[in-house]
């Protein structure tokens, strides 16, 4: 193809491919213009990649725990807060579909080494199955079901037993055959993606689809054998054989490991294994710090909502906080050096709450200093689920001082130009007061009463109702119905995989109530959307061509 | 579901109980509150107990009254002692530096040193094959007449023979008997500048004291004198690089002081010196880790308790003897000093900076130094019988009442120490603190 | 060369559609390849030599008053904050006073000017992006050839510091350290172009079927999705494809690479990243290394992220880092800006020069790597105190294979910048006659830069 060819094609079709373009663009305009105030997307949550975390969770669930998961996973997506959300928003470029097998054929080698054979595949070519047929058709079926999260078609297994007996042989070996087999099970959709299937003629989900919901929802994990089984047997689909199941996965020591995922989500606890701080300014924040701080939140939730069965409220004024040695200078008390345990903050204590652990203080700062904004701003959205819009792009900063500026010692005075500006104050105004409530706590979450030889200004109001302080911001928030809705909505919307429809808002609000009835018990809620019927009503398909079907 | 382990309370230090003998003013409703705070099923509060300051030691060094390099001739080392008694031809020999291996071997031959494995298989130098008793074991407890004994069978000269090197080998060298070796001991060159670290410790204005850098006058400093004028004392005496380096971080010193109602004027605190169980930690910095938790060694005598005063935030204590750890590299060579007192200020920022002075016997500091091997004395210059003379003769406290001699000589050890707790119920706290 | 064999590539004109995801291909663009399929690029500039397109980039601009060259032409002056280039200069075009065209929408801070300047289009909201940046365009067309399509790598530790996407969800993820991009290129599976010896692994034939299995699943899978998730399972089976046609690929031998030499062993690196020295120092190392993969033509598309586009570049000990000091650092009324501000300006200009000197280095036919390559280097932000999308900063290098006259000052007057993203896919040979959206669409390349 010459360059000249080239330029007298474009010559010859080149009005016409513009014309064909120009008309697309036409029409294109035309349907956005007809589909103006809808979201562009309309998000289904039938598709949902799996985290890296689920799908470590399920090699070792399916292989054992001493299978490495080697390799570097594809990002997760965080849309509207949610990683649960992103999964239904991503798919596989390729270089993470390179990723991918790469991750799969680590398993799959493993699985099969001499070490492992014996247990996970249980038999071998011999006897009356010299090619290892009857052995692979075995093997796929059973992990297939795991994998694939329902049972295979016999189709299906007679294909990837035929593969696997082909590859054997061009590799001259019948493990490495089953390898392959079990790399390309690794790396199709139906392992990375959990599919939602129609049960037919029914208007829901099928069983096998609410098995994966309610175990991801409440374990974070593929469903069991027993779950599983339940499924088969078509005791999903009856009121009282789902109850059961999921009566069961809630009394599981591996609940726990459900509600950890879920507040790892919500308070967006994955960042802190990125959170680095800078090492002169706070030499006490060590490489194992985060990661420390990261547990201490998740074994207090535990702590609190699952094996004390508490009100979710409380969160935001418990003074009992899980400790550990690499915390302890941090939080300026006494702390064994191994191991964990509960530590009491007398009354009065600055330390109270959610808002004062270092979890939440640390990852909403800056390497060196605090960011009142960046803590409002995170109070408002997973809190209160209220949206905070992004600065606009033409903003002065001039207004703003420079932090050497003597006649502005703290950061309140600083940050009080964001006031002056009608413009900047609108959203300001909404993050700014709550975050300087926690001022007391520095960039790295230690607690100082002066900054700069100033005493800290911890006053404020939320929503009218003022505050003084850390623990007292805590309480507004436990005692504002905002919150708990917020906590609602958040679950659903982890539960479900996606934003709330006009259509989900009644569903909403009789959850809320229900939450309110129970005492604001965690797990009262997250009982209520495993069992909720209306998660299991199967997509109604959508089409922007034709409206909604 | 399985619940969790019943929660265990910390055991906060500073229980009102014990901090309320030392309170007798208006602090008492400070106290009280402090001890409201600790009612109940609460823990300690952020911050802990605030009548209690604690702090873990990260250095304890030698002071150097000036700057690096004031003693203008420094001291020879034992080696360089050894080379100067050379006659010229010999010591073309060994003039350049890569000769040093060479010079070294020549001291050991000229002066009979001998070093003895007890490992199997050679470390390198001069070890032999070790004839042992048939009695010893790696067990064996090392005792001075075991180390004698194995001496006599390999051949040392008689009555010799001291366990070295943590115990691995048997040696006799001028640092493990110094006074075999009167010649190289002949010139060492001490310290006399007229200003050095230190305290005042026994309420005299005497000739051969030494005036401190802030002006204070009578200050009781034997110890420098003797060992001002070694190459590492005078550089490791800077207190810009002491503030940096970690000594016997594996075993450092907690001090803690109770009774605090006002931190820069107390007229009564209880001080009690420990020695910590656990390691210092080190922070993102790579300085000590403040507010570090600190287990306590339950050893009585390791633990003294003393009182004192806080006057415009600068801490004063009453003479106590101590024994302090110090393990550093080889060295395990706790510091015994008798009639101590502590000068310390109370830093802003929760740390602490100050001395310690006090009389430390000849016996634990020698000890310090015999265990640097003499391979490691002549790697840092140091003159092993030289350093032996002059602490002997220069000793100035606590006279052994059947000799008349002197036991400890007056010295002056400066500290940096960062914010700690103190965690756990041994404590030196339940047995009785030698006083 | 030989030829390799290059799947078809149905463009997917996704965004052009804007009211639904459902992708279009149009197949009379077909029309534009031969026979074989064979990317029109490939055979640019002549001959032997593949051309090599890659993108570079730095967050928060620069000061322009210090940046932009008073003259234009070739010769241009160099301002302090341009210093750094002196070394490289005859190879590096500055291209000043292109605009990313807002038209209304909002300019979302660190979003709008990166995503404009790649996709043609301003976005209100990240979601709406749904055009594909034009090196995923360029390396679509001119990627077949080589084991990788696209090698997306960033120097801050960060695999999501990507410019680099297909639509607003499907990121290209970078690989973000040295020591991982060393192990990804010249790791086990490397294939030496200059090995004597080839034999085709049966492990690759094995691992192609397999692969080729899971795709027969597609029909029963899509049967049952909505049309926005089958638009995801359609991007999956695509990125599978691309993974089969790689595998095919090593059972072929591959051609020799005359300037390829096998670097040593990059070992996981320490330090922390946000410091601005350290960064520099982890970023040459993968230049070099990716200058090499360049030369052993593993690919021949790239995108290098030097920091993200909120810069997190500091100085250890500093409480306020260099994003920080573009919104609160007061001008300095002696020198008439912002010193903080100005320092990290600077080093990032050096850190270009160093990229550009890594190309440079590897001789290659009778020049350099670099000529053989276009590189495009630009920033979010012309000056970052304002999030100014204005006057964004870009710049050029290599001469892609003799196609491109480098060393010039070009200066535009509020031009839409999608001007550039045109220019740079003309120049690597896309049959593309107009680029961009609404108010940045354009049909005029930069003549200037063309021989």
């Amino acid at each position: 193809m010459t360059a000249a060819l080239a330029a007298t094609r474009l010559r010859r079709w080149g009005p016409a491919l513009l014309a064909g373009v120009a008309l697309l663009l036409a029409g294109a305009a035309l349907l956005r213009t007809a589909w103006a105030g809808e979201p562009a997307e309309v998000l289904g949550s039938g598709l949902r990649r799996l985290t890296e975390a689920q799908y470590r969770a399920t090699v070792a669930d399916v292989f054992g725990p001493d299978i490495e998961v080697t390799g570097r996973f594809a990002p997760d997506l965080r849309s509207e807060g949610l990683l649960a959300v992103g999964a239904s928003r991503v798919s596989v470029t390729p270089s993470g579909m390179e990723q991918y097998e790469d991750i799969a054929r680590n398993v799959a080698r493993q699985v099969v080494d001499p070490a492992h054979r014996d247990k996970l595949l249980g038999c071998a070519p011999g006897g009356r199955d010299p090619q290892g047929l009857q052995c692979a058709k075995g093997f796929i079926a059973r992990i297939g079901l795991r994998l694939y999260r329902r049972p295979l078609m016999a189709r299906e297994v007679d294909a990837l037993a035929a593969s696997t007996i082909a590859s054997a042989q061009q590799l001259g070996d019948f493990h490495a055959g089953a390898a392959a087999t079990l790399a390309g099970m690794l790396a199709s959709p139906e392992f990375l993606f959990r599919i939602d299937a129609p049960a037919p003629g029914r208007g829901e989900i099928d069983s096998y689809s609410k098995a994966s919901r309610i175990s991801f929802l409440l374990w974070n994990a593929t469903p069991d054998d027993e779950l599983l089984a339940a499924a088969g047997r078509g005791e999903l689909d009856r009121p009282e054989g789902l109850a059961r199941q999921v009566d069961r996965l809630m009394a599981s020591p591996r609940y726990r490991a459900g509600v950890r995922a879920f507040f790892t989500d919500m308070l967006q606890l994955d960042e802190l294994d990125e959170l680095s701080k800078d090492a002169v300014i706070y030499p006490a924040f060590a490489g194992s710090t985060a990661e420390a701080a990261r547990e201490q939140t998740l074994r207090t939730i535990t702590d609190l909502l699952v094996d004390r069965g508490g009100d979710y409220r409380d969160l935001f004024t418990t003074r009992r906080i899980a400790m550990n040695g690499a915390l302890g200078p941090l939080y300026d008390i006494p702390v064994e050096r191994q191991g964990w345990r509960f530590h009491e903050f007398p009354s009065g204590d600055p330390r109270s709450g959610l808002l004062t652990q270092v979890s939440f203080l640390a990852l909403h700062a800056h390497p060196g200093r605090t960011s009142p904004t960046l803590r409002g701003k995170a109070i408002r959205e997973v809190f209160l689920c209220e949206k905070v819009p992004s600065p606009p792009a033409n903003v002065n900063f001039a207004v703003v001082q420079d932090v050497n500026n003597p006649t502005l010692r703290t950061t309140r005075e600083r940050l009080h130009a964001h006031l002056d500006d009608e413009e900047c104050a609108s959203c300001h105004r909404k993050t700014d007061p709550l975050g300087l409530g926690l001022e007391q706590f520095d960039g790295a979450g230690q607690f100082r009463t002066t900054e700069r030889e100033e005493p800290i200004d911890v006053t404020g109001e939320l929503d009218g109702r003022a505050f003084d302080g850390a623990a007292e911001l805590g309480r507004r928030l436990h005692d504002d119905a905002k919150v708990s809705a917020c906590l609602v909505k958040t679950a659903w919307r982890y539960a479900n995989g996606r934003e709330a429809r006009a259509d989900d808002l009644l569903d909403l609000d009789r959850l809320d109530e229900a939450f309110a009835a129970a005492g604001y018990r965690f797990s009262a809620l997250m009982r209520a959307l495993a069992l909720d019927p209306n998660s299991y009503r199967a997509p109604a398909e959508v089409h922007p061509l034709r409206g909604r079907s | 579901m399985a619940p969790l382990h019943a929660p265990k309370r910390t055991s906060p230090r500073g229980r009102c109980d014990r901090g309320g003998r030392a309170i007798t003013r208006v602090g008492v409703i400070a106290v009280v509150g402090a001890c409201a705070l600790f009612s109940g099923a609460a823990d300690a509060p952020t911050g802990g107990d605030p009548t209690v300051r604690t702090f873990v030691l990260s250095t304890l060094y030698f002071a150097n009254p000036e700057e690096a390099g004031a003693c203008k001739v420094y001291a020879d080392g034992g080696l360089e002692a050894f080379y100067k008694m050379l006659p010229p031809a010999e010591q073309a020999k060994y003039a350049t530096p890569d000769r040093r291996p060479a010079l070294e071997a020549a001291m050991a031959a000229h002066f009979g040193f001998r070093r003895l494995s007890l490992q199997r298989g050679d470390f390198g130098g001069r070890a032999l094959q070790a004839k042992l008793p048939p009695w010893f074991s790696p067990e064996t407890p090392r005792t001075p007449e075991a180390a004698r004994e194995i001496g006599a069978l390999n051949g040392f000269p008689k009555g010799r023979g001291s366990f070295a090197y943590q115990n691995q080998t048997v040696a006799y060298s001028a640092c493990t008997n110094p006074e075999d070796f009167p010649a190289l001991a002949k010139g060492f060159k001490t310290y006399d500048g007229a200003r050095a670290a230190g305290l005042d410790l026994d309420g005299k204005v005497a000739r051969d004291d030494f005036v401190a850098p802030d002006g204070r006058r009578g200050v009781d400093n034997q110890l420098w004198r003797a060992i001002g004028c070694i190459k590492i004392f005078d550089e490791q005496g800077d207190a810009k690089v002491a503030a940096k380096t970690l000594i016997s971080a594996r075993a450092p010193t907690v001090i803690e002081i109770r009774g605090v109602t006002d931190p820069r004027n107390d007229p009564e605190v209880a001080v009690d010196i420990y020695a910590a169980a656990d390691p210092v930690l080190r922070d993102a910095r790579g300085g000590a880790l403040a507010r570090a938790s600190f287990a306590i060694d339950p050893n009585p005598r390791l633990h003294a308790a003393t009182r004192g005063k806080i006057v415009d935030g600068v801490l004063t204590t009453e003479p106590v003897d101590l024994l302090l750890n110090f393990r550093e590299q080889i060295v395990d060579a706790p510091r015994e000093i008798r009639g101590a007192r502590l000068r310390a200020v109370l830093k802003p920022d929760g740390s602490i900076e100050g001395t310690l002075g006090g009389y430390y016997t000849l016996r634990s500091f020698y000890s310090s130094v015999e265990q640097m091997t003499q391979n490691g004395a002549n790697l840092s210059g140091v003159n092993c019988p030289g350093v032996r003379r002059a602490i002997d003769r220069l000793a100035d406290g606590y006279p052994d009442p059947r000799t008349g001699r002197y036991t400890a000589i007056s010295s002056s050890l400066s500290f940096f120490g960062v914010p700690a707790f103190i965690i756990g119920e041994a404590g030196g706290r339940l047995a009785e603190p030698r006083s | 060369m030989t030829r390799q064999t290059v799947s078809r590539r149905r463009f997917m004109l996704r965004g052009v559609l804007g009211g639904a995801a459902v992708g279009v291909a149009l197949p009379f663009l077909d029309a534009f390849l031969d026979g074989k399929g064979e990317a029109v690029a490939a055979t640019l500039g002549g001959g032997r030599l593949p051309v090599r397109f890659g993108t570079w980039f730095w967050g928060c601009g620069m000061i322009p008053d210090r940046w932009v060259p008073k003259t234009t032409g070739v010769d241009y002056d160099l301002p302090p904050q341009l210093a750094p280039i002196q070394a490289v200069r005859g190879h590096v075009s500055v291209l000043s006073g292109f605009d990313v065209v807002l038209d209304g929408k909002g300019n979302l801070p660190h979003i709008s000017g990166n995503t404009a300047v790649r996709t043609g289009a301003p976005a209100d909201i990240w979601q709406d992006i749904r055009a594909p940046t034009f090196d995923v365009l360029i390396s679509d067309a001119i990627g077949g050839g080589s084991y990788f399509r696209c090698l997306d790598l960033s120097a801050d530790g960060d695999p999501r510091t990507s410019y680099s996407f297909r639509n607003g969800s499907s990121l290209n993820a970078a690989v973000p350290t040295a020591a991982e991009l060393y192990a990804k290129i010249f790791g086990p599976d490397f294939h030496d172009p200059n090995k004597a010896d080839f034999k085709p692994d049966p492990r690759y034939m094995v691992r192609r079927s397999v692969l080729s299995g899971v795709t027969e699943r597609r029909r029963s899978l899509e049967a049952r999705l909505g049309a926005a998730d089958r638009a995801r399972l359609d991007e999956y089976f695509t990125s599978l494809r691309e993974l089969e046609d790689k595998l095919a690929l090593q059972l072929e031998k591959p051609p020799p690479a005359e300037a390829c030499i096998v670097p040593q062993a990059v070992p996981e690196g320490r330090g922390d990243l946000t410091d601005v020295a350290t960064r520099k120092a982890h970023h040459q190392v993968m230049a070099r290394l990716l200058a090499m993969a360049l030369a052993c033509n593993q690919t021949r598309a790239f995108n290098l992220s030097f920091s993200t586009a909120a810069s997190d570049l500091r100085q250890t000990g500093d409480t306020t880092g260099y994003h920080q000091s573009t919104h609160e650092e007061l001008i300095d009324r002696k020198v008439g800006y912002q010193p903080t501000v100005d320092h990290f300006a600077t080093r990032n200009m050096e850190a270009w020069a160093d990229f550009v000197g890594a190309l440079a280095a590897v001789k290659e036919g009778d020049g350099s790597l670099l000529d053989n390559t276009l590189v495009l280097a630009h920033s979010d932000v012309s000056y970052a105190k304002n999030h100014d999308v204005t006057g964004i900063p870009v710049m050029l290098a290599g001469r892609a294979g003799g196609k491109l006259r480098p060393g010039q000052h070009i200066r535009a007057s509020g031009e839409p910048i999608s001007r550039v993203g045109l220019t740079v896919q003309q120049a690597m040979g896309l049959p593309v006659e107009a680029w961009g959206v609404d108010a940045m669409r354009t049909n005029r390349p930069i003549s200037e830069i063309f021989v």
